[in-house]
């Protein structure tokens, strides 16, 4: 579904990502793991158009999306959640949700009000806070505003960076039940994270970035067993 | 609560509608009429300022261009003033879209820059190309406005069509502001990269603002050309410019009304150091009403950085502008 070939990506005149490439199948949660400033989001930006790259690909089903703007790569299909939730603050939940909709406005408008009440089904807690200014929810609940706006846009694949950052850990698990949740339902994720644990629990599979270039990849049960670099940047895992 | 909006509205519109028949001094006349161009064009900047996130310093060179485009249309090419006044906005709007993408790319100080060099552009343009715009001495033989058999002559019937054209600029606001567009401009404000990652073109969008702004512009130099019937360079220079962003700032950043009192602030309190300092200060030059002028700007500043008409919400919201950190879990 989603390739990415010897993506190269500078950030001004820093290379942050070098010879980076992988696949992502329909339905699979892909988990990107690194240290800080492995360039984890980065390589999202590069994917959602934020980062021109240097060199590589990116292809969706075989085309090409190198080049195209942000908005006409949310149009495409691919849609980022981005890391510390960037929400509207002072705009409604409401708003919020129905802006990540916004290409949608003019083809189709019709839909907005189901994929809206799909949205709060997936989180209930957001029903009674669709009118609420988003900056007066919970941290946890901006996360579901956040991941709700990137759902409104009916993504092929969503693209989520560190979803459980600054999140107590009962947050951070309910968080990875509706990521489980999203990948019953069918949706494709590519999900950044630091919290390696969490995230493995979820994923079909993984890759480990250091210093921009893929040092790991395989399955969770694959990279578990793998000692070496692995255990280096995450930790002694049981 | 609606109801009370409501109200509040048909009073401000009868007053309004009043106005002419209780003064009936020609200079009270012409501050209202001056005040009621300057919020058409402050309306304009303050969706581009406050909606969409942009500065705007060149703002008095689309309300000259849109002078100088009826002023010519009606003496040089003998149009119809009325259709002179449809026309002439379009040429401000189109330079707007001409030079917008190149120029709202940039952010901050660079584009702050960039609108000014454009606005000081244009006005050495009105100054040199004599032969079109009569250079700095100016254009004169403008007509007056006709509506059918119409002829509109005096500053009172001048006052109904300059704050009829402000009342269908805010009708239009409140509507676009209100709608999904509306949203969506207020999502670049908080913030852009935001608006960008959910699909959202914001190029396209800040481009509209800018044209729209211009075009509001331009509609109220057409007017003030033919009120006035000659025009000249000086008041599209770059005081106005500073003063159209300081009427929307003074006002209240992503308010409706707020440049609308931004602009009676300004202009009142123009008119109104020019006969107070003389009086309280026999002595003082002209240079002491202006630092009069300053003292009251510094003020409202320092006790309604957002403006007069900001609510609390948008002064937390402008001084947050890009991203809400969580604090809780």
């Amino acid at each position: 579904m989603l390739t990415v070939r010897n993506l190269t990506v500078f950030r001004g005149h820093i290379q942050a990502l070098t010879d980076v490439s992988f696949d992502v199948s329909t339905g699979d949660v892909l988990v990107i793991l690194g240290a800080n400033g492995a360039g984890k989001s980065t390589l999202l930006g590069a994917i959602a158009g934020l980062y021109p790259p240097r060199n590589g690909e990116i292809l969706l089903d075989g085309a090409l999306l190198n080049g195209l703007s942000p908005e006409a790569i949310v149009r495409k299909g691919l849609c980022l959640v981005p890391e510390n939730r960037q929400l509207f603050p002072f705009l409604s939940v409401r708003d919020n949700l129905l802006l990540g909709a916004f290409h949608r406005y003019r083809r189709n408008r019709k839909g907005l009000d189901g994929d809206l009440t799909k949205i709060v089904t997936l989180f209930p807690a957001l029903q009674e806070k669709l009118n609420s200014p988003a900056h007066t929810l919970s941290g946890g609940l901006q996360q579901m505003v956040a991941i709700g706006r990137g759902l409104a846009a009916d993504p092929r694949i969503l693209l989520m960076d560190e979803p459980s950052i600054g999140l107590a850990p009962l947050v951070v698990k309910e968080i990875m039940q509706t990521i489980r949740r999203l990948k019953e339902q069918g949706h494709t994720i590519i999900l950044v994270e630091q919290n390696a644990r969490a995230a493995l629990s979820v994923a079909d599979r993984a890759l480990v970035l250091e210093r921009g270039r893929v040092t790991l990849s395989g399955t969770p049960g694959e990279l578990t067993k793998s000692s070496g670099l692995f255990t280096a940047y995450l930790g002694k895992h049981r | 609560m609606g109801s009370k909006k409501n109200l509040l509205l048909i009073v401000i519109a009868i007053v309004v509608f009043c106005l002419p028949l209780i003064i009936e001094s020609s200079y009270y006349m012409s501050i209202f009429i001056v005040i009621g161009l300057y919020a058409i064009v402050a309306e304009g900047l303050g969706l581009l300022m406050g909606y969409a996130g942009q500065v705007s310093f060149g703002q008095a060179a689309f309300y000259g261009l849109g002078a100088y485009a009826a002023a010519i249309l009606a003496t040089r090419c003998q149009w119809p003033p009325l259709l002179c006044v449809c026309i002439a906005p379009l040429l401000p709007s189109m330079v707007a879209f001409i030079i917008g993408r190149p120029i709202l790319r940039l952010r901050e100080h660079y584009l702050v820059l960039a609108t000014l060099g454009f606005g000081i552009f244009v006005y050495v343009l009105f100054k040199d190309l004599g032969t079109l715009t009569g250079g700095p001495s100016g254009l004169t033989g403008i007509p007056y406005l006709n509506i059918g058999s119409l002829t509109l002559v005096t500053d009172q019937q001048y006052f109904y069509l300059v704050w009829g054209a402000l009342g269908l600029t805010l009708f239009g606001m409140a509507n676009l502001t209100r709608s999904p567009i509306g949203r969506v401009f207020k999502a670049i404000h908080t913030s852009e990269r935001a608006a960008e990652a959910v699909g959202i073109d914001t190029a396209s969008l800040k481009l509209q603002a800018f044209v729209l702004s211009a075009f509001l512009a331009g509609l109220a130099g057409a007017l003030y050309a033919f009120w006035v019937t000659f025009i000249s360079p000086s008041p599209f220079g770059f005081t106005s410019s500073v003063e159209f962003a300081l009427m929307v700032v003074v006002g209240g950043l992503g308010t409706l009304w707020g440049p609308v009192l931004g602009a009676a602030l300004i202009v009142g309190l123009t008119e109104f150091l020019r006969w107070a300092v003389p009086v309280a200060l026999p002595n003082a030059g002209g240079e002491f009403e202006i630092i009069f002028f300053g003292i009251i700007f510094v003020l409202i500043m320092l006790f309604r950085p957002k403006g007069l008409l900001a609510i609390e919400k948008s002064s937390v919201a402008m001084s947050h502008p890009t991203t809400l950190r969580s604090t809780d879990a």
